[in-house]
């Protein structure tokens, strides 16, 4: 019964963690959209001259 | 007032923008210039990019002490030493699954903090960057323009606005110009007129052709009424007269040129003339009745366009 629950923890964890993993990299992007989106966001706001 | 002579060290190019983002970890403040230590405390700056590694290992390290600690939790109350055992192996299948996991996925992760640390700190780089910017206006003000501008010119990458771009132009315009400066139109137009602009331009321009580009020549259309009034037409006709460096250009532009064409230079209507003779097939519209009309009332006995009108008395017959 212990080794069923352990296993059925840890193999719990590991399928969070594929998925989150999965999820980020979907919505993580790339350099270029990082680029971009920091140069809107340094603009928008109080304006630096 | 004298211009001054100065020589700009090389712009410092890296694939992305965010890749000039660094800090100092002592005074907590990011900068987008490129000292490699900081101004204020003398430390070394650390890369954005540096940063969102470090923190991905750091979470990566956490997660797997994490882990190993929940692993060793489970093997320690194990109730059998069968249990033990198992316990043990299927721990350790996990912790290599879990490691080999995050490094399939570690391209993403980085990706991910990196985000996540720019949005973070936003506010403190741009914090940053306005700390910069009164670097370069102490500069400009101490008479060090090239040192100013050459901060500016890094700041400008990130901050798009007109004072920005007009804090350049400001500087650029106190700057004896060379033609083996590494110099900035395009990026540098303003969204309303700004007079400093043209004048830049108009000096840039006569250095380096090839920095007109068609942004640039629908600056001058736009605003042509204020840049007569402040510069003469002269500077306009300059302008149409560079239109012809591109056949795209004087498609694009055939109505501007046609109305300066009476005051080109020789010289000019002669390659507008070559160019619309070479290229017949291309539908130039009132610009090449225009043209010829020009060359007959200007030019008919020029020895320059005589092959021209020889081509065009064999055409004609
Ligand atoms: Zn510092």
């Amino acid at each position: 019964m212990y080794s069923i629950v352990f296993t059925s923890l840890l193999v719990i964890i590991l399928c969070w963690k594929t998925h989150k993993l999965i999820t980020k990299k979907r919505v993580s992007g790339d350099f270029k959209g990082i680029d971009d989106e920091l140069v809107i966001m340094v603009n928008e706001g109080e304006a630096i001259d | 007032m004298t211009k001054q002579a100065v020589q700009f060290s090389k712009k410092r190019r890296t694939t992305y923008r965010f890749q000039k983002v660094k800090l100092c970890k002592k005074c907590n403040r990011y900068s987008v210039l490129k000292d490699e230590y900081c101004p204020a405390c003398g430390s070394l700056f650390i890369g954005v990019e540096t940063l969102g590694n470090s923190l991905s290992k750091r979470r990566l390290f956490t997660e797997v002490s994490w882990i190993i600690l929940f692993v060793s939790i489970g093997v320690f109350f194990a109730p059998t030493r069968h249990t033990l055992y198992y316990s043990l192996i299927v721990g350790l299948i996990f912790c290599l699954t879990y490691i080999v996991l995050t490094f399939v996925f570690m391209k993403s992760e980085y990706f991910h903090e990196l985000k996540k640390l720019l949005r973070v700190d936003l506010k403190k780089i741009k914090t940053g960057i306005w700390f910069d910017s009164d670097l370069a206006k102490e500069d400009v003000k101490a008479e060090r323009l090239a040192d100013g501008y050459d901060k500016l010119r890094e700041i400008g990458d990130f901050i798009k606005s007109d004072a920005m771009k007009q804090s350049q132009v400001m500087v650029l315009n106190r700057i004896a110009l060379r033609s083996d400066m590494e110099l900035e139109l395009e990026g540098l137009i303003p969204t309303s007129y700004d007079k400093h602009f043209v004048k830049y331009a108009l000096e840039v321009l006569k250095i380096n052709r090839t920095l007109m580009t068609k942004k640039c020549i629908v600056y001058f259309i736009r605003y042509r009424d204020a840049i007569v009034v402040d510069f003469g037409i002269d500077s306009l006709l300059s302008v149409a007269c560079m239109t012809l460096r591109m056949k795209l250009y004087i498609l694009e532009f055939s109505e501007f040129i046609e109305e300066y064409l009476d005051y080109f230079p020789k010289e000019r209507v002669l390659r507008l003339y070559s160019i619309i003779y070479s290229n017949p097939d291309i539908e130039w519209g009132s610009l090449a009745e225009k043209t010829k009309r020009v060359v007959a009332m200007k030019y008919y006995y020029d020895p320059d366009f005589k092959p021209f009108m020889e081509r065009k008395q064999v055409l004609t017959n």
